[in-house]
């Protein structure tokens, strides 16, 4: 009988394989397959590499940076589902008054797509502790030797007079799902373009060791309490010379410990206030969380 | 001149409202002052010898595509007996030859359907050897009587089918699936007016609501999809695409309120992404709208009812030409069913089809439409519990909004023997502003510049503004061909939009609705080509397979001004997708088809959550059904349907801060059942439900929102009744209920089931038609929509609820609008 | 990507295995969290007795604590310091902060609207109010203690402190409103657990740093007072301010 030019059979087994091949170039998802460039860089914007100038403060003083040290590390660019696009495991320190952006780490062949899960670490350096831009061996000797995370030494002024304090922090801290400011579209994390290089800056605020509030986004710089603490009047203000000062004698409306706990001295209150020096993306900020 | 027993039967096109037919997208329009073919030549067929030698015998249905020339272009085997029988039916089918359709005069093709019987030789019947064939006319509404022996149909034999039989303008594309359906829309004695809501929702599976206003998009659901204003669910009219790409309110929102019910003439519903023809939108399904009016001559229709509704219509269908020439505008309005409800709408639509030559047609489309209503959006689940709130009253009496939309399209078709081909380029302009407070005053004032503002809560009233160009086109070419006794079709397209939008979220004060916050800002330019190819092989009667692959090139430039703080944030992203899609289908006869289909379909992203340099700027959907499809006659036609979809990467939208998240991957499974009986010609019955299972993928838990079951049973009459001072005097009256089950909420809380009953009514005498509908019968107070998040309407500051609670929108009480239409000449 | 492929095999199975189950029931799965409701109460710690010593060496006896507390608000925030394990008053952890105002509170989980006096010293723990919500990790509070109803006061101790030779009858008190932001939680609130939440306030926190020797006084009922604008007023309301006085459990 004419007509049955086509078995059954091979209709039958071809077509389900057909569709098999079919469905399988078809998936694309919204990941992509592209890939990319992720510059990840910190940079201490003009209140470390020059200086916060007196106008920033409420009660007129300025500060200058001779040094600011912190430790960076362990950085991971994941997105939530927990696929990891790149880590950084070792440790540099970078001293954010030599002038930047410095690169902290290029991930040269990364996904292209959004991973919204980046995070960094600032802990103590240690025997492994690289220096991250150009440092003096002195000074990377300084952080490894006492395990700091974060030193700065600098000037405060005001008028005529002027101290210096030299601080050494070393808490550890981890940041993570860091989130662009809402004032820059909120972004969570970073989006790599296929072929194309994307760029994620740590901005480091050099001005918020001088808050006067833990807590209210109304918090003003000021310099008073720090400046007066200098006990034995010998011009330097020492991390034991802040701890003698009870915030309790400082005026009610200012240093505000917010929902802290335990936050009693002045020294409590600085080391508070240095967790909070990392952000992301210019003003953006990361989930901070207590390591140590 | 023709044996007594070749008798050719006309394909009634059933004309009542809910009867879905299968046949596939093309035009098909019922014509008055038209001819049927006429079979002029005759070809016996011949028996085969296996099937005598066999014993078999039985009536091969066969569908005879007509073309302009008389020629039989398809033969489509509806019935079988068996693959020799059937063969040698259309053997002889296709080399019969007929008097072409005629509309005044001009002919067209046509579908006739014609049964060929095989009977075996019985000893007191026929004589031995020779094979004899008994052609007799189809059963249709319970009339068995032949027509008589030309192929004319006798006048007066069956009121509905007076020289009414199916022009076809376009080809006929059989389903792509068992879920699959047209719906038929315009007839003469169908009474009441149907909003475009309520005609979406007669789709098996698909529950319409409407929260935001009359004048507002609705909220879709269909197979597990919550789809907000259309994200989820394709919809075009006559080809032009009614989403709007990344509207400031909701993705893919679909504002069909542009349209006359009464020029729609049929609907297409593809519920799945199995099509090639289907694009951006397509996750749920498709809607196509073919605009037709069937009526020629001038009708005049108005009409009102309760709460202070009104409408005007005046609709014209030149004589002697085809339906989908016309003009109709429209106005309605009223007053709402409870404070700020109001509504009133102006819209016109005008069609005009020209013939160039034999075979050519040109095609004109314009529509212009404003809308303005007030919203009064929800009310706390609390409040009302507590008395402070009554169930339709309003927290916040400045919502509403405006909608204009203005558009023009130009098609050129052209069908010759075994090839059909189409082009068209249409554009559009579009503006919307919506006002709606569905927070109070949860919006916290934070200006950079004035701390001392910093904290206050000055009201949650958001203006979302749009105004945009949609620009596009589409062609395609589709041709047939025969081989080795199999029927082949190919079919290569393109389709195109460019769509620009002006965007603009702000916050406006409680107190004088002044605004306070620019929220966002952002200019859109989007692309999206599309360019598919679908094939289609018959090589057996039993077996139909379609296949196609659909590739889409999506590319967006976003721009947003105010960011950065003014220095603004421009990006943009390109991307491919690539979608196949097939379909097997097997007929193994006695009306019964079963569906494989796989289809993988695509969604374009949110234009403003898109980052710079995205490589692949959407969403991929994969789905995938096993259908059944059974047709008895007219009289039974059944489908039932399990199907699976996932997303990669779902859209959750948030109505409360109006933003768009990104779920993360979901998926949905589910069956669709209808049946649509018609035991008598004048009695007609249906009933359809769904059930979806959907959840995210990631924590395996229920999405919130979706509807998992819907239940849909109605009965109806259609019926001449008697014939009153020389003019026939008719009635119809239908009765539909309505069950759309509990829909998750976010904290594994429920909707409550919601019941409602609705029925129409229509009496024709003459050129004059009284018709009313009611509409929620019972008058229950019903929830439209559900939702749980946080607001503070009453502005308390001192002990605010801060926790989510429950809201919703009130659903219409009982509306009864009563028309009166006038068939003017 | 390793991702896309997943839902062929995994889900699809699950996915037909739960609509065959759940096939006539349609909250078969749930949304997510439920809505919930405790009870809320509040107390002392329990290690607390009426007597003390504090940071600068004073020995303390309470006759009363008493505090104005509501409403109190749960959110799903992290606060503004993780903490690896809950505050022990015994071993005070350094504390840390994300920056100035950036606790982020997130959606809020649950609330108690009442306002109640809760007197500290009591035995058992005293009922705030019911609270409602939905169920999740209870990541961060948030904790008002203002003045309501007949009480003029947000937070009031009396008490008598003795160091050395000096022994001091005192009577401290704020009549403000306290708003205290971002205090560690971690409860996760699961359906329908039994029990209900504690929130433990330490009063002895409050005179940590108070020097009770140079209080002002004595007013009409014999008590010295604090001042205010004094170091000792600072050093009160400071210590009321003092995320760590507050913890919670779940009984």
């Amino acid at each position: 009988m004419k007509g049955k030019s086509f078995s059954k059979m091979t209709w039958v087994a071809g077509v389900p394989a057909l569709l098999m091949i079919f469905s399988a170039c078809g998936d694309s998802g919204t990941g992509g397959t592209g890939s990319g460039e992720l510059q990840v860089t910190t940079w201490g914007e003009d209140y470390i590499e020059n200086n916060i100038p007196a106008s920033a403060f409420e009660d007129g003083y300025s500060v200058k940076y001779a040094k600011f040290m912190i430790v960076l590390g362990n950085i991971k660019i994941a997105d939530h589902s927990g696929d990891v696009g790149a880590t950084m495991s070792g440790q540099k320190v970078f001293d954010m008054t030599l002038k930047g952006p410095h690169q902290v780490q290029d991930f040269k062949n990364i996904g292209a797509k959004r991973w919204d899960r980046v995070s960094i670490e600032v802990k103590p350096a240690g025997a492994d502790t690289q220096a991250g831009n150009d440092i003096d061996a002195k000074d990377l000797a300084l952080m490894k030797d006492n395990g700091y995370s974060f030193y700065v030494q600098g000037e405060m002024t005001k008028g005529q007079s002027s101290k210096t304090f030299s601080w050494g922090f070393s808490l550890s801290t981890e940041y993570k799902e860091c989130q662009r400011a809402p004032e820059d579209g909120g972004e969570v994390g970073v989006s790599v373009p296929d072929g194309g290089t994307a760029v994620l800056q740590f901005t480091i605020h050099g001005d918020h060791l001088f808050y006067d509030d833990l807590a209210s986004p109304d918090a003003v710089l000021r310099g008073d309490a720090i400046f007066s603490s200098d006990k034995d009047q010998d011009g330097k203000i020492t991390m034991d010379e802040l701890d003698s000062v009870d915030l309790s004698s400082l005026p009610e409306n200012e240093y505000g410990t917010g929902g802290a706990p335990d936050v009693y001295t002045l020294a409590d209150f600085v080391k508070a206030l240095s967790r909070t020096v990392v952000h992301f993306q210019g003003e953006g900020h990361c989930h901070s969380h207590v390591e140590d | 001149m023709l044996p007594k027993t070749s008798m050719v039967t006309l394909n009634i096109n059933l004309v009542l409202f809910v009867l879905l037919m299968p046949v596939g997208r093309g035009e098909t329009k019922t014509v008055s002052n038209s001819t049927p073919p006429v079979l002029k030549k005759f070809v016996k067929a011949e028996y085969p010898r296996s099937a005598v030698q066999d014993k078999v015998e039985g009536t091969v249905i066969l569908e005879l595509h007509v073309d302009k020339e008389g020629k039989v272009s398809r033969a489509i085997v509806i019935e079988s007996v068996r693959d020799d029988v059937d063969r040698a039916a259309i053997e002889a089918a296709r080399r019969f030859r007929f008097q072409p359709a005629m509309v005044k005069g001009i002919p067209v093709g046509s579908v006739v359907r014609y049964e060929s019987s095989f009977v075996l030789p019985r000893d007191n019947k026929q004589t031995g050897e020779r094979k004899k064939q008994r052609k007799k006319k189809t059963i249709g509404y319970g009339k068995a009587e032949a027509a008589g022996n030309t192929g004319k149909p006798k006048p007066g034999s069956d009121s509905d089918s007076i020289a009414e039989f199916t022009q076809v303008v376009k080809g006929r594309r059989p389903p792509r699936a068992a879920s699959d359906w047209r719906i038929e829309v315009s007839g003469r004695l169908d009474p009441g007016t149907v909003s475009p809501g309520r005609l979406l929702a007669m789709a098996p599976g698909l529950h319409v609501a409407q929260h935001g206003g009359v004048g507002k998009a609705q909220r879709i659901f269909l197979r597990g999809f919550d789809a907000v204003h259309g994200q989820d669910l394709e919809i075009n009219v006559e080809g032009i695409p009614v989403n709007e790409v990344s509207n400031i309110h909701a993705h893919g929102y679909a504002d069909l309120n542009y349209l006359i019910p009464e020029v729609i003439s049929s609907m297409r519903v593809i519920e799945g992404a199995y099509d090639p023809r289907q694009g951006d939108f397509a996750v749920a399904g498709s809607v196509w709208i073919d605009l037709g009016l069937k009526h020629r001559g001038l009708t005049a229709k108005a009409g009102g009812g309760s709460f202070g509704r009104a409408r005007a219509l005046i609709a014209w269908g030149p004589r002697g030409e085809p339906d989908a020439t016309f003009a109709a505008a429209e106005y309605a309005r009223g007053d709402g069913f409870g404070p700020a409800r109001s509504w009133n709408r102006a819209a016109a639509i005008g069609q005009y089809v020209l013939k160039i030559s034999p075979g050519t047609n040109l095609k004109l489309l314009a529509t212009s439409y404003t809308g303005r209503f007030a919203s009064a959006g929800v009310v706390k689940e609390e409040d009302y519990d507590n008395g402070i709130q009554g169930f339709y009253d309003t927290y916040d009496p400045h919502q509403g909004g405006l909608s204009v939309r203005h558009q023009a399209m130009a098609a050129v078709e052209h069908e010759s023997n075994g090839s059909r081909a189409e082009l068209a380029f249409h554009a559009g302009y579009r503006e919307l502003r919506l006002r709606h407070d569905f927070t109070g005053f949860i919006f916290e004032y934070r200006p950079i510049d004035n701390p001392k503002e910093r904290g206050r809560h000055l009201g949650d009233l958001t203006e979302q503004y749009q105004e945009g160009l949609t620009l596009g086109g589409y062609g395609s070419y589709a041709k047939e061909v025969r081989f080795r006794g199999g029927t082949y079709a190919l079919e290569a397209g393109f389709r195109f939009r460019h769509d620009r939008a002006d965007q603009s979220q702000k916050r406006l004060r409680a107190v004088d609705q002044e605004p306070y916050w620019d929220e966002i800002e952002a200019k859109l330019a989007v692309t999206d080509i599309g360019l598919y190819l679908d094939a289609e092989a018959r090589p057996s009667s039993w077996l139909r397979i379609r296949g196609g692959v659909r590739f889409d090139t999506l590319s967006y430039i976003v721009n947003e001004p105010m960011e950065y703080y003014g220095k603004g944030n421009r990006r943009d992203a390109q991307g491919v997708h690539i979608g196949p899609k097939a379909t097997l289908e097997f007929v193994p006869g006695h009306g019964l088809s079963v569906f494989l289909c796989y289809g993988n379909g695509f969604r374009s992203p949110y234009g403003i959550a898109l980052s710079q340099g995205e490589r692949t700027p959407f969403v991929t959907v994969h789905a995938g059904e096993l259908g059944l499809r059974w047709r008895l006659g007219d009289w039974l036609d059944v489908s039932a349907a399990g199907f699976f979809t996932h997303v990669a990467e779902d859209l959750v939208f948030d109505h409360a801060t109006g933003r768009y998240l990104y779920s993360g991957a979901t998926s949905r499974a589910g069956t669709t059942v209808s049946a649509k009986l018609r035991p008598l010609d004048w009695l007609y019955a249906f009933l359809s439900g769904s059930y979806a299972y959907s959840v995210l993928d990631e924590t395996g838990k229920l999405l919130p929102y979706t509807v998992p079951i819907t239940f849909r049973a109605g009965m109806g009459v259609k019926r001449n009744l008697t014939v009153l001072w020389g003019h026939e005097l008719s009635i119809s009256a239908r009765l539909i209920a309505d069950v759309i089950g509990p829909r998750p909420l976010p904290y594994s809380e429920e909707t409550n089931t919601v019941f409602l009953l609705s029925a129409d009514f229509g009496l024709t005498w003459g050129d004059l038609e009284l018709s009313a509908e009611a509409f929620n019968l019972l008058d229950t107070k019903w929830r439209d929509d559900e939702f749980a998040y946080v607001s503070n309407f009453h502005n308390n500051q001192e002990t605010p609820s801060l926790v989510p609670d429950r809201h919703f929108t009130a659903g219409r009480p009982i509306t009864i609008m009563a028309y009166l239409t006038w068939h003017v000449f | 990507m390793p991702g896309a492929n997943r839902y062929r095999s995994h889900n699809l199975v699950l996915l037909s295995f739960f609509s065959l189950t759940c096939l006539f029931q349609t909250s078969c799965g749930d949304t997510g969290e439920q809505r919930t409701s405790f009870k809320m109460a509040v107390s002392a710690p329990d290690d607390m007795g009426t007597d003390f010593e504090n940071d600068l060496g004073w020995k303390v006896v309470l006759d009363s604590a008493s505090v104005v507390i509501g409403p109190i608000y749960f959110f799903s925030g992290e606060p503004l310091f993780s903490m690896s394990r809950l505050l022990d008053w015994l071993d005070p952890i350094p504390t840390a902060f994300a920056h100035p105002g950036h606790y982020v509170a997130g959606e809020a989980l649950g609330q108690v609207l009442d306002q109640a006096r809760i007197d500290l010293l009591s035995e058992m723990p005293q009922v705030l109010g019911t609270a409602t919500g939905v169920t999740g990790l209870y990541n961060s509070a948030r904790v008002y203690l203002k003045p309501a109803g007949d009480d003029t006061y947000s937070v009031l101790v009396t008490g008598t402190a003795t160091k050395d030779q000096d022994h001091v009858s005192f009577k401290g008190e704020l009549d403000v409103e306290i708003k205290l932001e971002g205090l560690p939680c971690g409860i996760h609130v699961e359906p329908g657990k039994a029990g209900g939440m504690v929130m433990f306030v330490d009063p002895r926190i409050w005179l940590k740093r108070v020097d009770f020797s140079t209080l002002a006084g004595p007013d009409q009922d014999g008590y010295m007072f604090f001042e205010k604008g004094t170091s000792n007023h600072s050093a009160f309301s400071r210590g009321v301010d003092n995320a760590g006085a507050f913890s919670f459990s779940w009984k």
